[in-house]
């Protein structure tokens, strides 16, 4: 009995440190236990999919979801209702599932117009790459095909884990928030991707002809440190862009 | 390198001018050059040689007389010395030396300078015997005179004795040679002349630290000399040693020897000698291998000589000569060591080959490092041994060319090489050194060995690693002390020399410790300071003379200052759907205004990028953050993507940073190209 109990636990632990978003996620799976202290709300649910195998696309954040601090402890529940318990009552919210990636958005906003994740783009190719430099690849093409005058880029981005790579993609008339989740439905470790501007700046899209809309966390197992991250991402909220200043030369307003 | 000739009456001739490349050996032949310079005044006299020349420092140029008349025995070689100004009061100490009745001296004196000196010429027999006469030589005169004439006008007898000119003032404008011929048996001998400066420290010459004053003579030929010398065989050498008292008061002097043959090495004892003042000594070191002191079969001795005097107020000259003169060599004494030597020409071809050596003068083992130069000084040829003390490194460069040796490196000397330059360098010590060196030339047809003199570097300004040292609270940052050595005029770490020395002017502000450790204490600004004694590049010699070189103090709290990538994790070219372009993943890590990681993790690094005039590739920026890990580093993926691209064009951009949302002073510079992207030059 006993070496059978300990080929088990190598199993899980195998499967854990190795973890992928699951192809078909099944919200009405059930967890029986899930337990973080002295986290905020968006790290408890990067470190619950991270344990579950589970990628999330949040397209909604807001400082107190990023920076706040509490204690989880969920027990004998199910994936949807952890997610809602983890985002708590303030923040009701609807999932979806597409192309293995739990979609959460909030309840309230489904009502209104298209953002820029809606957005299709109608043609994106990328050749097998690390995934964040897949990421600003798609951010550029995002950029380009909102202003065509645009002739090329130069930047810096965070370079996130350099041996996680995804692609190559050759993609037609797909929605931002696909190909986002088909970027980090790949990722080797498992991924999020996570707005980075406030819902209302999410409807301007000529703020993204240079300003990223989304940042992709990638899962780093239980030495994870998402809270610097975290807190970058709400720092960027509380800077109100100028953007008047920031319009490419030529950019359709 | 323009040389000039001199007449004995100081009148000029300048010949034309010759350009040395950096540690090459350039040849002018005096005869040729004369003739080119249609100077026929010059034919037949004599007189000084000078050269005119240009160069980072002094001691960049080396210069050597090599007087040769080809289808004769006699040779000599004289090395070139400068005049030295700050050395006023003093005389030239030598050695008068007649082998026998038939044999021909000159004793040459030049001023070298441009006031008249007013000379005192002694010359004494071995017991100390004076005799005294007056010479006035006016400014750049050369006057040559016989001491075997001098002497039996004198009244003085014997066969050795002692020589002394003396001034008052302008001591460092005189220079002298004095050598020996005899063209009968095909003899020649140059008898190495000493400054003594009155002023002279035991501690400026003392180069092992020893206490004791010394001089050493690398290269003495025992009486069976080396088969690589080439002397006919049963050719019996006479080696003898004449050491001279050049003071009034007694001085004693001890001899030891190192010896060598072709399989063995070994250590003997030589006698101790009290010297009456102004005593000259013959001491028979044949007859010391006759006895046993020395192994009979022993071809080679380095000698050295302590004394309880002060600097030169010994000097002593070594001859090996068979009982004919006509097969014979020499090795200086000299009491120099050093970290680095400058050697001249050396010759391997039909007649000639050398023998170059450095020992280690000093009590503990060190690595010394042999360097030739060839073809014109642009290739090398190198060298290393650990030398205990006392012990040589013995080059035969004929052998190496001959017998193809490799290097350290696997290196080769071309077989047709001929001649080129060499240096010495210890590897182990820095600021004084611990190497001393000789070198022969000998001729494989008449049996001549001549010696030569490598040049002894030394070094100019010291100053600290840092000026001023930026210290942070509490830690402890290295500073050390930095010499600009006279023969390189680069920057060498001497900083052992100035262990133990250390000292902070305000200890409550920072402390230093014995190795230069500065330790922060309290956020103020102060000075530290250091004192030790190096090699220094007097025209003559290299004494050691006393250092302080001393800085200003920062101690500061670290604050968040710049950022740098300290590693390129990948970079490659990429594709985008309007062009092609470049990345580069590094590791930036987030540093303090010392250039140390500010090592804390989860600050928020964040950066706008603002292109300016050059921006060919039509970049828009395009920025993201990141937190810092524990040692203040991130990933940061740096990329470009074009439809200008491929072109040879390029977009600057000043990249200025956040942390956490406080401005860094430093703003990157980052280039981004087709294929390429840097970071302040990174």
């Amino acid at each position: 009995m006993r070496p059978f109990l300990l080929v088990c636990w190598f199993l899980a632990t195998q499967l854990s440190a190795n973890a992928t978003c699951n192809t078909s996620p099944d919200l009405s799976a059930s967890v029986a236990a899930f337990r973080v202290q002295q986290a905020s709300r968006i790290e408890a649910l990067l470190r619950f999919g991270d344990e579950n195998g589970l990628c999330f696309g949040i397209e909604e954040v807001d400082a107190a979801l990023l920076t706040e601090l509490a204690d989880f402890d969920v027990k004998n529940s199910t994936v949807q209702a952890t997610i809602k318990s983890i985002l708590g009552p303030g923040h009701p919210i609807t999932t979806e599932k597409h192309h293995g990636v739990i979609e959460v958005r909030p309840r309230s906003r489904r009502a209104t117009s298209r953002n820029i994740l809606d957005f299709v783009i109608s043609k994106w190719e990328a050749n097998r790459g690390e995934l964040q430099l897949v990421s600003w690849l798609l951010r550029i093409q995002l950029a380009t095909e909102l202003n065509p005058q645009i002739k090329g880029f130069g930047g810096d981005a965070r370079a996130g884990d350099t041996g996680d790579e995804v692609g190559p993609f050759n993609e037609r008339n797909v929605p931002v928030r696909y190909l986002l989740d088909k970027i980090v439905a790949q990722s080797r470790g498992g991924s999020s991707w996570i707005v980075q501007v406030n819902w209302e700046e999410l409807h301007d899209f000529t703020l993204f002809q240079n300003r990223s809309a989304w940042t992709i966390v990638e899962y780093e197992g239980q030495k994870a440190n998402y809270a610097g991250l975290l807190n970058g991402i709400a720092a960027g909220l509380n800077q109100k862009t100028n953007a008047d200043d920031k319009h490419p030369p030529g950019a359709a307003r | 390198v323009t040389p000039v000739l001199r007449l004995a009456d100081g009148s000029e001739t300048s010949l034309a001018p010759v350009t040395i490349q950096p540690e090459e050996v350039a040849s002018v032949d005096i005869n040729a050059a004369i003739a080119a310079a249609a100077a026929s005044q010059l034919v037949g006299t004599y007189g000084s040689v000078a050269l005119r020349f240009q160069a980072v420092s002094a001691s960049a140029l080396y210069a050597a007389m090599m007087i040769h008349n080809m289808g004769h025995a006699i040779a000599f070689h004289i090395d070139a010395m400068g005049e030295s100004q700050d050395f006023q009061v003093g005389s030239r100490e030598g050695i008068w030396w007649l082998p026998n009745d038939s044999a021909s001296d000159y004793l040459i004196l030049t001023n070298q300078g441009k006031n008249t000196l007013s000379l005192n010429l002694s010359l004494y027999d071995a017991s100390g015997k004076q005799a005294t006469q007056q010479v006035l030589l006016g400014p750049t005169e050369t006057s040559r005179f016989s001491t075997r004439k001098l002497i039996l006008a004198s009244g003085l007898t014997g066969s050795y004795g002692g020589i002394k000119i003396s001034t008052n003032t302008n001591a460092g404008a005189l220079d002298s040679l004095h050598f020996l011929f005899d063209q009968t048996p095909g003899f020649s001998a140059t008898l190495k002349m000493f400054d003594y400066d009155p002023n002279a420290t035991l501690a400026e010459r003392d180069y092992a630290h020893t206490g004791t004053w010394t001089l050493r003579a690398p290269m003495l030929a025992l009486s069976t000399p080396d088969l690589a010398l080439a002397l006919p065989p049963g050719t019996t050498l006479q080696p003898q040693l004449f050491i001279r008292n050049t003071t009034a008061k007694t001085l004693t002097a001890n001899l030891r020897f190192n010896w060598r043959n072709t399989t063995k090495t070994g250590a003997a004892p030589g006698p101790s000698l009290t010297l009456n003042p102004y005593e000259t000594r013959r001491i028979d070191v044949a007859a010391l291998q006759a006895g046993g002191t020395l192994p009979k079969d022993a071809n080679w001795a380095s000698v050295t000589l302590t004394t309880n005097g002060l600097p030169d107020e010994l000097i002593a000259v070594a001859a090996s000569y068979d009982q004919t003169l006509q097969y014979g060599a020499q090795t200086p004494f000299s009491d120099q060591l050093s970290f680095r030597w400058e050697g001249g020409m050396w010759q391997y071809d039909a007649y000639h080959d050398s023998i170059i050596t450095a020992g280690n003068g000093g009590t503990k083992p060190t690595q010394s490092a042999f360097t030739i130069f060839y073809n014109q000084g642009t290739q090398r040829y190198d060298l290393e041994q650990t030398l205990q003390p006392d012990e040589q490194m013995w080059i035969d460069v004929g052998q190496l060319i001959r017998e193809q040796v490799p290097d350290k490196n696997g290196k080769l000397l071309p077989p047709d090489l001929t001649n080129g330059s060499y240096e010495f360098r210890d590897l182990t010590n820095t600021g004084v050194g611990a190497l001393y060196e000789g070198k022969v030339i000998y001729d494989n047809t008449y049996g001549h060995v001549a010696y030569g003199c490598a040049e002894c570097c030394g070094y100019g300004e010291t100053i600290p690693w840092y000026n001023p040292i930026g210290v942070p609270i509490y830690t402890a940052v290295a500073d050390g002390v930095n010499a600009l050595s006279s023969c390189t005029s680069t920057y060498d770490n001497v900083s052992s020399a100035f262990y133990n020395n250390w000292a902070s002017a305000n200890t409550a502000i920072a402390t230093v410790d014995y190795y230069g450790n500065h330790t922060g204490v309290a956020q103020g600004s102060t000075t530290s300071q250091t004192q030790g004694s190096i090699a220094s590049p007097k025209i003559r010699v290299c004494p050691l003379l006393l250092r302080v070189p001393s800085g200003g103090v920062n101690v500061q709290f670290p604050v968040p200052t710049k950022v740098l990538p300290v590693a390129t994790q990948s970079q490659g070219a990429i594709i985008c759907s309007n062009g092609q372009g470049w990345q580069r993943i590094v590791t930036n890590q987030l540093q303090d205004q010392f250039g140390r990681a500010y090592a804390h993790s989860g600050i928020l690094m964040a950066d706008i990028l603002t292109f300016g005039s050059t921006n060919q590739l039509g970049l828009v920026p395009g920025t993201g953050s990141s937190p810092t890990d524990s040692n203040g580093d991130w990933s940061d993926l740096y990329s470009d993507c074009t439809s200008a691209c491929p072109s040879t064009g390029q977009s600057v951009a000043q990249q200025t940073w956040t942390y956490n949302s406080l401005p860094l002073p430093h703003a990157n510079t980052v280039v981004y190209k087709c294929t390429s992207i840097t970071i302040d030059g990174y």
